[in-house]
């Protein structure tokens, strides 16, 4: 059933738009020109548009359609949703708003008619109030954002739900600017069919998808998504929304008062294996070295700087959240001397000093990667030494250990624009120590 | 708030420790327990309607005397009726004083995921650190031992400063607890405090809700 709304063959775009600013116009334009398979503009205005010839109603379509994309104002949904009824389209995304997320009567009631519809023609749906599906493999994307604005993504393995349609269109733009690959994209809006269970047990079944994450607001079905987690055994990272709770109800019992809502979401996520990333720098974070590392086996961390300073705040920062440095054994020490100067220190952190060059990095990490002693790698780089350069990123592609880099400043950020292949780079030393934390969390 | 008898039902059937407890309305009865008590000990009152026994003036502990005693009583009777005249009182609660840290444990029906069970820092603690870890149930053993290594003050309960705590003492009144909640029909629970010591954890205040 949820294949359909990700590998269509067919699409048809209900609402396709002659102006170039409405989102009708935008979907379609997308579709054209990435989506790899038939589509279908539909407007009672049959002048063509984008070249394409445009077709009154979904009725007027010989061919069978998997998918179809509403985009008409919320009065005409009903109309059109039963014309895919008709047809026999058993998939469609409702990105219209003026549901339930207004607040009013009408809203309410729209909702329930197109619920009703839904129901009688046996149609799932995603959406209303929604950006819809992205998917990098097959171009299908209708998020009514044009690429000039947004920077979609590359292929990748991480699968991202968002009750939200701006923090969705957010993450497709950031998770590009971070390097980061990504599968499917889904934004549920309303959530009247489709729903963050139905997403995530989807994405735990799909080949494509390694590293599913979400943003929450609120779960539907917590005895299915409880059901759904139980299954699932990809890494998966949720953020919450809506942590504070103004309308909690005075209690008389301590159990009610602190039980509050987020707290129970929160301690879920713990007993059902669910990373919980507390802001959204935390989420970015953690897909970034999820989706580039697998699972480290124990908590011993390596550092290797040429910066001294930030060797100390990233060691301070370990010991803070339970990693541990353990000082290489003295056979190590002599491997590692081999390729060091003797004014550098082959404790842990392991300062390669601030004259190294391409040649050392590679040789210390090639030994300590190469090394049982050490579960975690965390390479910082100062960029900015007249010794290195963008040739020192083919070094960090060789690394077999789960690992993390931390590289600053303009020159940093100049390389990281260059580079095509995802490697987890962070800006501050805890931010990464704190990612590399989370490898050691994983239970698969 | 189920009453008294009912209460102590449930508390035989699941067999759930609490500290030594003697209750009865009559004063004499008191009286003739306290003598054959460890001293000192704690009077108080058992009512669906007083919820909040000492903002109420309803519990006195440290209590070494008859003459003390009896001065409790008489405050708690006047108390109570100021509090709340149509007060409910199901029973005078007298109880050894017990020690160790203060615990809480708690279950309750979340409107999203269905039965949960709570533990965590209690007594004057509860709120101020609001130091808690939940699950939904069921739950087996290794869940409370996630549980209980959960929060912050895991550091106080492991040993600390020569200070031990039975542990194992505590698993099994949170088991119970989870065992009872998904037995019964009982809309929530409220176990606060409990306290843990080297030898045992002990229910001191209980309330168990319809």
């Amino acid at each position: 059933m949820m294949e359909k709304f990700f590998y269509p063959k067919s699409v048809a775009v209900i609402g396709a738009s002659h102006e170039e600013k409405k989102i009708g116009h935008v979907v379609l334009k997308n579709l054209l020109e990435k989506f790899k398979g038939r589509v279908y503009p539909i407007n009672p205005k049959t002048e063509p548009i984008l070249g394409q010839k445009v077709y009154p109603s979904v009725l007027d379509v010989k061919e069978e359609i998997d998918l179809a994309i509403i985009t008409v104002s919320a009065l005409i949904v009903p109309k059109v949703l039963e014309e895919c009824g008709k047809k026999g389209i058993k998939n469609v995304v409702i990105i219209s708003s003026g549901f339930s997320e207004t607040g009013s009567l009408e809203g309410k009631k729209a909702e329930e008619k197109i619920k009703e519809i839904a129901k009688n023609y046996g149609i799932r749906i995603i959406g209303p109030n929604t950006i819809g599906i992205f998917n990098s493999e097959n171009g299908l994307d209708t998020t009514f954002f044009l690429e000039k604005d947004v920077k979609k993504p590359n292929k990748g393995n991480v699968s991202f739900l968002s009750q939200s349609g701006t923090v969705g269109i957010l993450s497709l733009d950031i998770l590009t600017k971070e390097g980061i690959g990504v599968a499917k994209l889904v934004s549920y809006g309303n959530a009247i069919d489709i729903n963050e269970s139905d997403l995530i047990e989807y994405f735990s079944r799909d080949e494509k998808t390694k590293v599913i994450a979400g943003f929450v607001e609120s779960v539907r079905n917590g005895e299915k998504f409880l059901e759904v987690l139980k299954k699932n055994k990809k890494p998966i990272v949720l953020l919450k929304g809506g942590k504070t709770s103004f309308g909690a109800r005075a209690t008389s019992s301590h159990t009610s008062s602190l039980a509050g809502d987020y707290k129970v979401y929160s301690n879920v996520f713990k007993q059902f294996n669910v990373i919980e990333a507390e802001t959204w720098d935390d989420l970015i974070d953690y897909l970034k070295i999820l989706s580039t590392c697998k699972k480290a086996n124990g908590k011993r961390l390596a550092i290797v700087t040429n910066a001294g300073g930030f060797g100390v705040l990233a060691s301070d920062f370990a010991y803070k959240i339970g990693l541990e440095l353990p000082e290489p054994s003295e056979k190590l020490k002599e491997e590692l001397k081999k390729y060091l100067p003797f004014y550098a220190s082959v404790k842990n952190p392991i300062d390669i000093t601030a004259d190294a060059d391409i040649e050392r990095y590679k040789n210390v990490l090639k030994v300590i990667d190469g090394s049982e002693e050490f579960d975690l790698l965390f390479v910082i780089i100062l960029i900015q030494t007249p010794m290195l350069d963008e040739k020192l990123i083919e070094v960090l592609n060789d690394i077999k250990k789960p690992f993390a880099v931390c590289m600053s400043g303009s020159k940093a950020d100049e390389i990281r624009k260059k580079i095509d292949k995802p490697i987890p780079i962070y800006d501050s030393p805890e931010r990464a120590v704190k990612a590399l934390k989370i490898l050691t969390e994983l239970k698969s | 708030m189920i009453s008294f008898e009912e209460s102590m039902k449930l508390i035989k059937k699941y067999n759930l420790a609490i500290a030594k407890t003697y209750a009865s309305l009559d004063f004499n009865e008191l009286r003739k327990a306290f003598q054959k008590m460890e001293k000192p000990v704690i009077l108080k009152v058992y009512s669906p309607d007083i919820i909040h026994k000492t903002d109420a003036g309803c519990l006195f502990s440290g209590i070494y005397t008859l003459s003390q005693l009896k001065d409790a009583y008489k405050k708690i009777l006047r108390n109570a009726f100021s509090f709340n005249p149509n007060a409910r009182i199901d029973a005078f609660i007298l109880q050894e004083s017990a020690k160790g840290i203060e615990l809480i444990i708690g279950a309750k029906s979340d409107e999203t995921f269905g039965k949960i069970i709570l533990f965590g820092l209690g007594g004057i603690y509860t709120e101020i650190f609001e130091d808690v870890a939940i699950r939904v149930l069921p739950i087996n053993e290794m869940q409370v031992e996630s549980m209980i290594r959960q929060i912050r003050g895991f550091k106080i309960l492991n040993g600390y400063r020569g200070k031990k705590y039975n542990l194992e003492s505590l698993k099994e009144l949170i088991m119970k607890v989870a065992w009872l909640f998904e037995k019964e029909r009982i809309k929530e629970i409220d176990l606060n405090p409990v306290f843990l010591d080297e030898k045992e954890a002990k229910i001191v205040d209980w309330k168990f809700y319809r």
